[in-house]
């Protein structure tokens, strides 16, 4: 016999279930399903179960559930070192919610082996049915809504599946936004480097750029358009794709400014790169 | 003059790099999956629907309404949906609590590493079983999460990481997905 208190973190778990349940029966007006909601609880704080006897003794409710067909094992059907009968309790639990749930619901829970604490609740899923689920048994319980009378609001509790939508094409005409690296810690030979390859490419003279941004790996032969934001200190690019492309090359590219002209060059450092394939 | 050329992905095919979002916003929750190659080009974009969660689904749902719409209604649907072949998936560090396989692909939640706790990190730093602080070549240190727990695996996707880390921005795919997403969820009409 497992005693329900022993299972930590149990009582939580059932407290929290009572309030959903209540809230549900308060919609769905199934005044006459307290006493199940109820008796689940008190089974938490109360006497422990023996799930031994063929009739559990301790509530009608129960009782009434296995009448109706509810698969709720016997002790005698599995030897006594198996740990499964703590999730038993889960049963329990479930013939609770079930004659909420038949409203529209199926109710899952699962168990660890050996590791109660670790009882947890992942999802009240969808109508009519519940299901205990426990590793590596899965035991089901099935309550019709003819057996409470209920009405059925199933296709307002199922979440339907979502459509998929293809988009690549139109994603791929999506900007890059690429954030620079901090210039402040940028080696002084590689700004120098920089500054150098402005003066060769942009006429910019030594001594006259000042290095406003840097950004690594660059797939500069691809870009179809780019910008650079000097106020967000971003730079945009968008690609043509790479169809056909079998590789390509991956540069360093900086934002360098002409001090006295006031222009901003982006120069692509044509020694610092790296070959990539892309297909 | 010498070129620095820098060693890139010599293999014999590119790398393709997984990327899944979740987003939710008012109450709306949709996700989309991207594949790009090593350069960050997209291969594939797909996306789904807004799925809209109500009262009722709160009530119903409870504590675990999040976890099913994130495992159940929004990943597992759309692995069933990828054409391409990405090695892992990366997500952001806020999805860690919902990691697992893709289209039978693992997952790594990643995240910049705050400048202020960086110095106790070293080139893998294990946190806890299924997750980890990594520091990149480029000095950039990650806080990762695993979709798995298995060491070896582990191991695997940061060496893979750091491939990939060597030739694009790992983390601006994400960011332009994310912005896609909320561009969605705004209806307005870029996709």
């Amino acid at each position: 016999m497992h005693r329900i208190a022993d299972l930590a973190g149990t009582d939580r778990i059932l407290r929290g279930t009572k309030d959903v349940l209540r809230r549900m029966m308060k919609r769905y007006d199934l005044a006459a399903s307290s006493r199940a909601v109820r008796l689940g609880i008190e089974a938490v704080h109360g006497e422990p179960i023996d799930f031994s006897l063929p009739k559990p003794s301790v509530h009608d409710g129960l009782e009434k559930l296995i009448g109706m067909g509810a698969k709720i094992p016997a002790r005698s059907a599995t030897s006594e070192s198996d740990v499964d009968y703590p999730r038993v309790l889960r049963a329990y639990l479930i013939v609770s919610s079930g004659r909420v749930g038949s409203a529209p619901l199926k109710i899952t829970v699962s168990a660890y082996v050996g590791a109660p604490d670790l009882i947890r609740l992942p999802g009240v899923r969808a109508p009519s049915t519940l299901t205990i689920e426990a590793e590596p048994n899965v035991r089901t319980v099935t309550i019709l809504p003819e057996h409470l009378g209920v009405r059925d609001a199933s296709a307002r509790t199922r979440f339907p599946e979502p459509l998929v939508r293809d988009r690549t094409t139109k994603i791929a005409a999506y900007p890059f936004i690429r954030v620079g690296v901090d210039v402040e810690r940028v080696e002084p030979e590689e700004r120098e480097g920089f500054l150098r390859e402005a003066e060769s490419l942009k006429g910019v003279p030594y001594g006259q750029g000042e290095l406003l941004a840097l950004f690594r790996n660059v797939p500069v032969e691809l870009i179809a358009k780019a910008h650079y934001s000097d106020e967000k200190k971003v730079l945009l690019y968008t690609v043509d794709g790479a169809g056909g492309c079998a590789s390509t090359r991956v540069h360093d590219l900086a934002v360098v400014r002409d001090t006295v002209a006031g222009k901003k060059h982006m120069i692509v450092h044509r020694r610092q790169f790296k070959s990539v394939r892309i297909a | 003059m010498i070129t620095r050329e820098r060693p890139g992905n010599g293999g014999a095919r590119g790398r393709q790099v997984g990327y899944f979002c979740h987003l939710n916003l008012d109450k709306k929750h949709l996700g989309a999956i991207m594949v790009t190659n090593q350069v960050g080009v997209p291969l594939e974009f797909k996306y789904t629907e807004p799925v809209t969660t109500t009262k009722l689904h709160k009530v119903l749902y409870g504590s675990s309404l999040d976890r099913y719409l994130h495992e159940t209604v929004i990943r597992e649907r759309l692995s069933r949906e990828v054409r391409s072949e990405p090695e892992y998936f990366l997500t952001s560090y806020e999805e860690r609590d919902f990691l697992g396989p893709l289209a039978g692909k693992e997952m790594m939640a990643v995240q910049v590493f705050p400048l202020a706790q960086r110095e106790s990190s070293g080139p893998f730093t294990r946190v806890r079983d299924n997750e980890a602080v990594v520091e990149m070549d480029d000095g950039t240190v990650l806080r990762l999460a695993f979709s798995t727990t298995d060491d070896v695996m582990q191991r695997n996707m940061v060496t893979w990481l750091q491939e990939i880390a060597r030739t694009m921005d790992i983390l601006e795919p994400m960011e332009r997905v994310l912005s896609a997403l909320k561009m969605l969820c705004g209806e307005e009409k870029l996709l």
